[in-house]
């Protein structure tokens, strides 16, 4: 395999794939070449994929990855389904880093700037080497090496280098230092403290499983409640059961509230009593209550409170070890020094410290103080750009590497690909640059290579084994004895569970009467090391729903009183700096708060980033609470400012997509857990509330409605809607979506355009509603009439997020209307869509009720080297083609075909669209619904199916299960008040299930 | 003026004509080889089977183009033997000094392997990236290479035997175009649609739904089956 | 026997009282075909640029992609549609004019109906361009025509685009074919008149050999009168055609019975408004007052009130069933139309097309031509705008809330729509020069002919009684004109 990888060439293949893809209809002539092999490398068979065990490295969260490469080139990017951290799934960052990989703004190769001209210069590595190597020794003994947070094998490269050079090691690695491994699947109660889980904080796609399995309804059992505090709600907030938003910097009150089962505190902090009192009803009430945090937003100046009493709240069984922030309080020396000029010379392989440190502690002056400034980044960032040196490092799907996310768990990182560009890792440098500095590494050895150092390291003891299963895991299917290595695994290091010398309650410097600022990790972009990549800035934020930009969110009463609205420009100032930004209004923030997310205002960093939002960190002293040393983000207040720049001409300014209110379509249905369990007490297989209808319309002589059945083998096909060649015994596909797994992180999303070559559109074109998205999610904070009612203060209680893909109607409205036959239905149920053949008249689309049909306005771009990303397998559509959700038919037609070739039927479960893959949560279940045996037949016969829009009889082939909620949803159609009326007869809902006042 | 209006949809049609031609070398034609490798001695007279060199026929989408090491394989004896020289390859048989054209061209080869570079072959079928073509599933289904690519066997240049365009694909699938007896025979045995219909009915099924099954209906007519 | 000088009792036909007799129809139709003026050639010239500025945008759409116009996700439909739907209708009312009041005998039509129905084929041949200017890829609209191919596929005959197709291509031939015809023994006219011999040669062409001999004439009116009878299905099929690809689709706002005769009553109302926009300015240009009397004006100004009334009652209908239905969607949209983004060509659609035209119950303004040719122009905007707001903001608020997103038009669509109007008139200016635009010979069967004997009225009566009234040509006579 090792072997294999290195033979592998990716110039003298693309050719055997067809010359990449063309567009569709006609291509004019052209000479093509077939360009063989040389030396065929076994493992891989022209035109099929091949997939290769990995691990991604976009956040230190460890998750293990396949990664598919077509004739050596990498295209997609998948869960590795054995590994513990990621079960397979990933998140929208993993998706996206195959953008990482190809992106048009990496070094093409190392580059030198000399001080004397002022010139970048490209350089060959052996030059660059060589001068670094020269600078260094030159340096010796006041040599800084500013690193992430390495593990395993390359923390001990980086050990020995730094000794054997005469370097001091200084590590940063911002948002790094939270806990992971931990394990509440099991609880049934979540206090989360601004601990975004389900984003950054500490491992986003297992600890999303994880709220899943705890928080999503299950027929028969437990479903887990989720509080969530905080001054705001991100992401993970949104998806809790109640929200206690309590004054800045009161958090621990509100936590010892909760302890002691007295709300007295409430009035001190600010919480709503009534939540409250719920919230501790709860907590008495609960079998194992897990309580995390305090999350990287909420770091105080006197977190040592809010710690103790979160841990004291841990009940049945704690989630894990107990873990401290990391100690930044090197990294201010090291400013300090270096301002003081005591540093000659800096080599840097940090997440960007020039944008991610706090701006009070004015790392970029200081940095231009030293002498010798070696960056090892990739990208033109804001650090890489006033550095002398550039060694430019692979992408990791380039690289060899281990890496120990947690405790039990040594990844391996295996390279799918050459380099795209003339770029090297890290550890191959530095053992370069040390044979050059005449420096021996005691544990090098023979070792030219990071590769051979690493096997060396290994000592083959599980070597191919791990190459396999992509690294090695306690308690794995064959658990293989760990390597020497995996012993130097664990961060962040457990601390004793005794607090740290109490400090007192958190202070706020700047304008005391000013607003509270928040700065939290961006699900997108985390802490701006994935701010670059065009599927990232594409994605709506699961939150706010704006695309391409950053904003600063205020409260509706704030924007009010400082008399502003949505997009108005507002300039943020703090003792330490000011920053301008649009004004996102919503009652998702305290009004005496505002929040802005971390990851965009880079001044390098690429053609799509650069200039781009405002980077909050400015706005920070970088001043270190004493407790833990960590960095205080929540410790500062800001005054606000209207520039009196407004949102700016049509399609500028900020853009908000989508609406916030169903305007009574119901299109995304929720249903209340007392109800719910009345139903499935009845037994399965009706709507709720359906059935009263039913009887009404047969009553008035109506018909009844075909579609209130989601029986797989009712309503297919419909009688009298036969068109479409339906053969009893055929396979129908269809797709289950559980409205309650659903957490609105849009990595189904991301998913869908890495596998089907979908083009980015970019901010003018995507405010025109031109983007093109195949599986979008909706976000609702309300289903009424009023758009008032998305600015109330509990209009965050019960949010809706509804993925809306292709719906595949059996009775498909788009079908009969296209004059070309280019949308038609298969024998098999799906709502075929031939781009070739279509003319581009935009009918289907128009008669398309969900509007789930998307049409090429251009010929749209892949910048050269993004296009290497494209899916030989689907077409990339031209301009004037209609395009839409095909249920990953490519992937369907190769499970029939696996299936033929072993003269068998598809297994269920066989055939996995893309975005059913990625899902963390697992919302999605494809499958035949025309077996009845299928997984997805029986999750669409659940009480909790409905059909979106289902008064249109158009037959969608997706059933969506409603969202369950504590409360009884608020203004719901009648088939919840039906539901409403039934859980009153026959259930009496549970205790406390009434909160924020419903 | 219904003059102009003829002229101006006759410049209509033309001009759609004409953005709709060629995706490959037009049928029959046989351009010139970067090596004049001659299919007739190879698959002609000395019997190599089709896939010996188009390894993945059977197993894959793309057939599989042979690399240069297969070729020097026969053509450089121990030229892929484990600590054999590239740069040291010489053609060895029958006599590499009398200047044939056979020579001449294994020269070439040989140079190639030399120089570790890959031959550019002038691709001569090639279907459109909106048609996809899965080999294997026709191989496996008991096609024999010739019915689409013709006599190679006896071609010294391969030139395109079929025109490759849609309506001959459908043709076949229809069970239009006649197969030799042996072909037809193993299609009805293993194509997987038939097999699916034939599935159908034993389950009691009225399989006059699907699509245009007509009574010698070979494969699917489903457009998405290709275009997606 | 003593000869009596004959009594000179001259005899006005009531429609043109002041036509003195048929030399002066020659005269006057021969006047239109003199050498043009500046003010033409401006006219002409401003006509063509518009029509180069039209190439120059489509270019755009071609080459970059119909991204240039300002469609977009849920309103795939904008300017392109409603355009090719105002010509659609603006034809009808030629063939209505010169078809069916042919076959209703109305005497009237006579001198109109040539401005007419060239306004008909022009407007048809103006609304062919934009199906193929509004597809993403014009390149393949040949796909849209079933012509066998190798790839045997077919176009699929369920979908309303290709009714589409068929509708106003059959429109366009038959109400040409029957322009032609009609023009046949004037053109004849023309050439025996024509002094320039390029012109000359090509009447000769044009007129087929025309003698004027009375076998000709049977079979010219016999001809004449089948495809009189052929166009008329079309008036009321072609627009109801047009309305189904809207009242076939599920999109709020457009599923609705109604629209097939709403739509046609919206045609031909917008119909009879161009024909007096046109009608007006050649008939103060050219001095036609002997031809466009205030009789026509007032026939006109009566099917134009009475057409404004269906229009406003489907009107009332759409909002009544919106709101009687009690169905969300159909309320949604029609609340939008006249307080959403468009709402002011909501109201401009109902005010101009349903109130205006009211107006005219007042004789002093419906004979008054300039009031009468203002309201004509205010109907066309309506009209235009009644396409508008059935397409846009149906599409910007069905179904589906989170794709609620309205529709702004840019320069290129601007430039199209511009460039139509430059494309029609075009042609009429062209057709104005080189065509006859009064029709002479139908114009004489309403004068009273030459007569060498002394009472012609008993004459007439003769021929009145004389052979089945059917195969006459429109000939009448009002008897009480001639006492």
């Amino acid at each position: 395999m090792a072997d294999g990888m290195k033979r592998r060439d990716f110039l003298k293949v693309v050719g055997v794939s067809g010359a990449g893809v063309a567009a569709v209809g006609c291509s004019t002539q052209q000479v093509d070449r077939l360009i063989p092999y040389v030396i065929p490398p076994e493992d891989v068979v022209p035109g099929t994929a091949t997939f290769y065990t990995s691990t991604c490295r976009e956040c230190p969260a460890g998750c293990g990855i396949l990664v598919e490469a077509h004739e050596g080139r990498v295209t997609k990017v998948e869960g590795n389904p054995t590994h513990p951290v990621s079960r397979g799934k990933t998140c929208a960052r993993g998706q996206a880093s195959v953008q990482g990989l190809y992106h048009p703004d990496r070094y093409a190769g190392p580059v030198i700037e000399e001080s004397d001209v002022g010139t970048a210069r490209n350089v060959s590595w052996s030059v660059a080497e060589q001068q670094v190597a020269a600078q260094l020794a030159a340096a010796r003994g006041s040599i800084v090496y500013l690193s992430g947070a390495y593990t395993g094998t390359m923390a001990r490269l980086a050990d020995e280098f730094a000794a054997a050079v005469g370097a001091r090691r200084v590590t940063w690695a911002p948002l790094e230092d939270t806990p992971r491994g931990l394990d509440f699947s099991t609880a049934d109660l979540l206090i989360a403290f601004g601990a975004d889980f389900l984003e950054t904080w500490g491992s986003p796609v297992d600890y999303a499983h994880q709220f899943a399995q705890m928080h999503a309804y299950k027929q028969g059992g437990v479903r887990g409640k989720f509080v969530w505090v905080g001054p705001h709600r991100p992401l993970t907030g949104l998806n809790a059961d109640l929200w206690l938003s309590c004054r800045p910097g009161t958090e621990a009150i509100v936590a010892n509230a909760l302890a002691s089962g007295d709300a007295s505190g409430a009035a001190a902090a600010g919480v709503d009593a009534r939540k409250l009192q719920t919230a501790i009803d709860w907590y008495r009430g609960s079998r194992r209550a897990v309580a995390l945090g305090p999350g990287a937003a909420l770091r105080s100046n006197g977190t040592t409170a809010l710690d103790a009493a979160v841990a004291r709240l841990n009940r049945g069984g704690a989630a894990g070890p107990a873990t401290r922030p990391a100690d930044v309080r090197p990294v201010v020396e090291l400013t300090q020094q270096m301002m003081a000029g005591q540093v000659k010379a800096i080599l840097i392989d940090a997440s960007d410290p020039v944008f991610t440190l706090p701006g009070g502690l004015k790392f970029a002056q200081a940095l231009k103080k030293v002498p010798v400034r070696i960056s090892f980044s990739s990208f033109p960032d804001d650090t890489a750009r006033i550095c002398n040196f550039v060694l430019p490092q692979n992408h990791f799907l380039e690289s060899w590497d281990d890496y120990a996310p947690q405790p039990g768990v040594l990844d391996l990182v295996q390279p799918a690909m050459r380099p795209v560009f003339n770029t090297r890792q890290v550890g191959d440098a530095l053992l370069s640059i040390a044979q050059r500095m005449g420096a021996t590494l005691p544990s090098a050895g023979a070792a030219k290579t990071y590769y051979d150092y690493l096997v060396a390291a290994w000592a083959g003891s599980a070597w191919r084994d791990a190459v396999k299963r992509g690294g090695v895991f306690a308690g794995g299917a064959t658990s293989v004895a760990a390597p020497a290595v995996a012993a130097a695994a664990a961060t962040p290091a457990p601390v004793a569970a005794v607090p740290a010398p109490a400090s007192g309650a958190p202070t706020f410097e700047g304008d005391a009467n000013g607003y509270a600022l928040v700065v939290y990790p961006s699900y997108r972009f985390y802490d701006g090391r994935t701010a670059n990549r065009p599927w990232l800035l594409e994605l709506p934020d699961p939150v706010t729903k704006v695309p391409w930009d950053m904003w600063v969110e205020v409260h509706p009463r704030t924007a009010q009183k400082i008399g502003i609205k949505q997009g108005d420009v507002l300039e943020v100032k703090s003792p330490h700096g000011s920053i301008e930004l649009p004004a996102y209004v919503w009652p998702g923030v305290r009004d005496d708060a505002v929040a802005i997310q971390m990851g965009m205002g880079h001044e390098g960093f690429g053609r799509w980033t650069e200039g781009r939002g405002a980077n909050p960190m400015r706005l920070l002293g970088g001043a270190v609470d004493p407790a833990t040393g960590a960095f205080v983000t929540y410790g500062t207040k800001v005054t606000l400012r209207p520039t009196g720049e407004g949102a700016g001409p049509r399609f500028h300014g900020l853009y908000e997509n989508g609406v916030r209110i169903q305007y009574d379509r119901e299109v995304s249905q929720a249903i209340s857990l007392a109800a719910i369990q009345g139903f499935d007490a009845r037994g399965p297989g009706l709507i709720p509330g359906q059935e009263e209808k039913i009887e009404e319309l047969k009553g008035n002589g109506g018909f009844k409605p075909e579609e209130t059945t989601t029986d797989p083998a009712g309503g297919y096909p419909t009688p009298g809607t036969e068109y479409g060649q339906y053969v009893p015994g055929e396979t129908r596909w269809a797709m289950a979506v559980d409205l309650a797994r659903c957490i609105g992180c849009g990595a189904c999303t991301v998913a869908c355009y890495a596998e089907n070559n979908i083009p980015v559109v970019g901010p003018t074109e995507f405010k025109r509603g031109r983007d093109l998205s195949w599986l979008r999610i909706e976000r609702y904070f309300g289903v009424g009439r009023e758009n008032e009612e998305a600015y109330t203060d509990d209009a965050t209680d019960d949010v809706r997020f509804l993925p809306m893909p292709c719906q595949h109607c059996n009775n498909a409205p788009c079908e009969p209307v296209c004059p070309v036959y280019a949308a038609y239905h298969t024998p098999d149920g799906l709502n075929g869509q031939v781009y070739n053949r279509c003319v581009g008249t935009r009918y289907c689309a128009n008669n398309c009720p969900y509007k789930v049909r998307v049409f090429n306005w251009f010929t749209y771009e892949f910048a050269e080297p993004l296009n290497w990303q494209l899916n030989p397998d689907v077409t990339v559509r031209e301009k004037g083609v209609m395009e839409k959700c095909t249920f990953c038919v490519q992937r369907i037609h190769e499970g029939e075909r696996k299936a033929a070739a072993e003269q068998r039927h598809v297994r269920d479960g066989e055939v996995v669209p893309a975005c059913v893959q990625a899902c963390p949560t697992e919302v999605f279940v494809f499958g035949n619904i025309r077996d009845p045996e299928s997984a997805v037949a029986r999750a669409a016969t659940t009480n909790r199916g409905y059909r979106a829009l289902q008064e249109l009889n158009t037959q969608p082939a997706v059933v969506y299960l409603k969202k369950v909620t504590l409360h009884e949803p608020r203004n719901s159609s009648d088939a919840a008040e039906a539901t409403a009326e039934m859980g009153g007869t026959e259930h009496t809902p549970q205790a406390g299930a009434q909160p924020g006042g419903h | 003026m219904k003059r102009v209006v003829t002229t101006l949809g006759l410049a209509l049609l033309a001009a759609a004509a004409s953005s709709c031609r060629g995706y490959s070398a037009d049928e029959g034609d046989a351009p010139d080889q970067p090596i004049a490798f001659y299919h007739s001695v190879h698959a002609g007279q000395n019997q190599m089977p089709c896939m010996y060199c188009h390894y993945t026929a059977d197993r894959s989408v793309d057939a599989g183009i042979p690399s240069v090491q297969l070729c020097v394989g026969c053509h450089v004896p121990g030229s892929s033997m484990p600590g054999a020289v590239a740069s040291q390859a010489a053609l060895s048989f029958p006599t590499a000094e009398r200047d044939t054209m056979w020579n001449r061209n294994a020269n070439l080869l040989v140079d190639y392997w030399k120089r570790g570079e890959a031959i550019p072959w002038v691709r001569i079928h090639k279907l459109p990236e909106h048609a996809k073509f899965p080999h294997f599933m026709h191989v496996n289904a008991g096609l024999q290479c010739q019915t689409c690519h013709g006599p190679v066997q006896e071609m010294k240049k391969v030139y395109q035997f079929s025109s490759l365009r849609m309506g001959w694909c459908i043709d076949c699938h229809r069970g239009d175009t006649p197969l030799s007896a042996g072909e037809e025979a193993s299609v009805q045995q293993r194509s997987s649609f038939i097999r699916r219909v034939a599935d159908l009915r034993r389950g009691g099924n009225d399989t006059r739904g699907v699509p245009a099954t007509r009574p010698r209906q070979r494969a699917t007519t489903d457009c998405v089956a290709c275009h997606y | 026997m003593a000869t009596e000088t004959p009594t000179q009792t001259v005899i006005r036909s009531s429609f043109h009282p002041d036509v003195e007799n048929y030399e002066q129809v020659n005269r006057d139709a021969d006047r239109l075909l003199t050498k043009p003026g500046k003010g033409y050639l401006a006219l002409l010239g401003t006509a063509i640029g518009l029509v180069l500025l039209m190439v120059v945008a489509e270019l755009h759409n071609v080459w970059f992609g119909l991204g240039m116009s300002g469609l977009t996700n849920p309103v795939g439909w904008g300017v392109y549609i409603t355009t090719f739907v105002f010509w659609v209708g603006i034809g009808h009312a030629g063939t209505l004019i010169s078809a069916i009041l042919y076959l209703f005998r109305a005497p009237w039509r006579q001198s109109i109906y040539r401005f007419a129905e060239a306004m008909t084929v022009f407007a048809v041949l103006t609304a062919a361009l934009f199906p193929i200017i509004h597809i993403g890829r014009p390149w393949f609209f040949y796909w849209l025509l079933p012509l066998p191919s190798q790839r045997h596929l077919w176009p699929n005959f369920r979908s309303p685009l290709l009714w589409d197709v068929f509708a106003v291509t059959t429109y366009l031939t038959v109400s040409s074919v029957f322009f032609y015809i009609g023009l046949i023994p004037d053109i004849a006219a023309a050439r025996d008149t024509a002094v320039n011999p390029m012109r000359k040669r090509v009447y000769t062409i044009l007129s087929l050999g025309w003698k004027g001999t009375d076998r000709e004439w049977r079979h010219f009116t016999r001809a004449y009168m089948f495809l009189a009878a052929l166009a008329t299905p079309l008036v009321l099929s072609v627009h109801s055609v047009v309305s189904w690809d809207f009242a076939v689709s599920i999109v709020p706002g457009w599923h609705t019975t109604i629209f097939a005769p709403y739509f046609v009553a919206g045609a031909i109302l917008s119909g009879v408004a161009m024909v007096v926009t046109l009608m007006v300015p050649v008939h103060r240009i050219f001095g036609l007052g002997a031809y466009f009397t205030p009789t026509h004006y007032d026939r006109l100004a009566k099917l134009l009130l009475l057409t404004s009334l269906i229009v406003g009652y489907a009107y009332g209908m759409e909002y009544f069933m919106a709101w009687y239905s009690g169905e969300l969607f159909e309320r949604d949209v029609f609340w939008d139309r006249v307080t959403g983004q468009y709402w002011w060509g909501g109201w401009s659609m109902i005010t101009f097309n349903a109130f205006v035209p009211q107006l005219l119950w007042i004789p002093r303004i419906r004979r008054n031509l300039n009031a009468f040719f203002l309201i004509s122009i205010f109907v066309n905007i309506g009209m235009w705008w009644e396409r508008f707001v059935i397409i846009v903001p149906s599409l910007a608020h069905s179904y589906e809330p989170w794709k609620f997103m309205n529709y702004h038009l840019t320069w290129v669509e601007a430039s199209i729509l511009l460039g139509s109007f430059g494309w029609f008139f075009m042609w009429f200016l062209l057709f104005l020069r080189y065509l006859p635009g009064l029709s002479i010979a139908e114009i004489k069967e309403v004068l009273p002919p030459p007569m060498k004997r002394h009472d012609p009225a008993e004459h007439m009566e003769q021929i009145d009684a004389s052979g089945p009234a059917g195969l006459l040509p429109t000939g009448y006579f009002d008897h009480a004109a001639s006492r």
